[in-house]
């Protein structure tokens, strides 16, 4: 019993939940009940196998056009700091083994009354239950002169992918002496302190190999997350390369003009060499289409199920629901999908749903060896996810070097250990 | 093992089913159910604490596997009252009560 792994502890768990539940796990009909997941990334990824372990009778469909999931965590990494993209990149191999049924195709729309789902190809598909974990949507509506095309001038790389790779390379063939800028949303937006762990990579790179250069940080807020060990860290590691500069001192930007590669704030007009614009974003297209999102951009939910206060039988997980205290991170995405799974479960075997506390982690890093992190704990009450007073915080503004080279590794270690999770 | 879904269940998770049903008949509960609110709780901690953060170095998060019940309960515990100092720990184990950290420790390995 020595050797077994506290996660195939869980799984064991979780099947024996299964072996009580699964037989009831049916429709009237007597075929087995139907969930689809719209989204395989953190959240939609781990709640389809999470259900399947928990439920093996369930007919578990993910709803995911991508061959292949490339992941955020980490990929500031691969913005001046070489690290490959394959180390970003995951199989949905995974589900199909599990016994859930991967359509590669995006969803287009949802019945809510009729419970269908109908995809890119036209298919319509039913559901008893069905999880929206579309992730994010960039925003192009916001900031002028941003859209699609400017993105390929500008790049936003706050979805993992071919955007990731191009603010490396413009990076790699900016002069030494250069400027690059960082433009920063207000909140919300999908992890709260990626701007800052990417400005301070790039600082690193820039010390490393161009230190004459300057990196602008053009803030629409007044303060962010992890402020104080992000403030602290710069003046530390990298003089004076990196300048912040807030809501208050007029740097939001507001326009861009990616042809003469300049960001304009309210009072300034600003030329540099490589502009990252992260624009405001929204819950994924889905969200906004069927009409699960509400005005704000986001799906207002139930805390403790999950379940949208606008649809029945609609779950929204990860970046897109509104969990209130809780941040828009990976971790959060794994933790909400797992509890969201077992809440189906029961509900689908008229079980009534429990209520569980939730814990975030984010971890940044200043350097490649020298980390940060932000924990929460968390409870539901009624629609709003709240912050256990007390619990959580940040790393201490003052730690030995010891302490920032460990977090670091800490940081690695979450990152080998939830997409070994997810997608292992 | 066959399930009657056709589901085969490997040796690893057939023992630990057997463990975990060895812990709920202790408690004289029904399968999972009254368990569900300590693995909703449990189940976070394998983002960072599995097999695949273990590393040669002493001081990683690593797997939780090696520990008893009591030794994960008697850490949470040190880690809430600041007696053992971690790095995130201390920040997390604060969030729970006695009670939740008994029914995690005992979800999260044998009794």
């Amino acid at each position: 019993m020595k050797h077994l792994d506290r996660r195939d502890i869980v799984k064991g768990l979780l099947i024996t939940m299964a072996a009580g539940l699964s037989s009831s796990c049916a429709t009237i009909s007597g075929a087995p009940a139907r969930v689809v997941v719209i989204g395989g990334g953190f959240a939609g990824m781990s709640c389809a196998r999470t259900l399947k372990k928990l439920s093996p009778s369930l007919a578990v469909t993910l709803v995911e056009p991508k061959q292949h999931y490339i992941a955020c965590p980490f990929s500031n990494l691969v913005i001046g700091n070489g690290r490959p993209m394959a180390a970003q990149t995951f199989s949905y191999d995974r589900a199909s083994a599990d016994g859930v049924n991967h359509i590669m195709q995006a969803a287009t729309a949802i019945d809510a009354d009729g419970h269908q789902v109908t995809l890119a190809d036209g298919r319509r598909i039913d559901y008893d239950r069905l999880v929206l974990a579309p992730g994010i949507s960039l925003n192009f509506d916001v900031l002028e002169g941003y859209d699609q095309a400017a993105a390929e001038l500008m790049p936003h790389a706050w979805q993992a992918g071919g955007q990731t790779t191009l603010l490396a390379r413009q990076l790699a063939a900016m002069q030494n002496g250069g400027t690059v800028a960082i433009s920063v949303p207000e909140n919300p937006y999908r992890c709260p302190p990626g701007p800052y762990e990417r400005a301070s990579l790039i600082a690193h790179y820039l010390k490393t190999h161009k230190p004459n250069s300057k990196l602008l940080v053009l803030d629409s807020k007044e303060r962010f997350s992890k402020q104080a060990l992000f403030m602290a860290a710069w003046k530390s590691e990298f003089g004076d390369i990196i300048e912040w500069q807030g809501l208050n001192d007029g740097a939001k930007v507001i326009s861009v003009d990616p042809a003469a590669m300049t960001l304009h704030t309210e009072f300034d007009r600003i030329k540099v060499d490589v502009a990252n614009i992260i624009p405001p974003q929204r819950a994924g297209k889905i969200a906004q289409l069927s009409g699960v999102a509400n005005a704000t951009g986001w799906c207002p939910i139930n805390a403790a199920t999950f379940e949208s206060t606008l649809y029945a039988d609609i779950h929204v997980i990860g970046d897109a629901a509104i969990a209130n205290a809780m941040p828009k991170s990976a971790f959060a995405a794994n933790t909400q999908a797992k509890l969201c799974a077992l809440q189906i479960a029961r509900l689908l075997n008229g079980k009534k749903p429990i209520e569980s506390k939730l814990i975030n982690t984010c971890y940044s890093l200043v350097t490649p060896d020298y980390g940060i992190s932000v924990a929460g704990v968390y409870q539901p009450d009624k629609e709003r996810w709240l912050a256990i007073k007390g619990a959580g915080g940040t790393s201490p503004l003052l730690a030995s070097r010891k302490t920032r080279r460990i977090e670091a590794q800490y940081a690695r270690q979450w990152y080998a250990s939830i997409t070994a999770e997810v997608f292992g | 093992m066959l399930l009657k879904g056709g589901y085969f269940l490997s040796r690893r998770v057939l023992r630990a089913m057997a463990l975990v049903f060895a812990v709920s008949l202790a408690g004289a509960v029904h399968a999972g159910n009254s368990l569900d609110p300590a693995i909703a709780m449990a189940s976070a901690c394998s983002s960072c604490h599995s097999a695949h953060s273990a590393s040669s170095d002493a001081e990683g998060p690593g797997s939780l596997a090696a520990l008893t019940a009591n030794e994960i309960e008697q850490a949470l515990l040190a880690f809430r009252s600041g007696e053992r100092v971690g790095t995130l720990m201390n920040r997390l184990a604060r969030g729970y009560s006695d009670d939740e950290i008994t029914a995690m420790a005992r979800v999260l390995t044998k009794q």
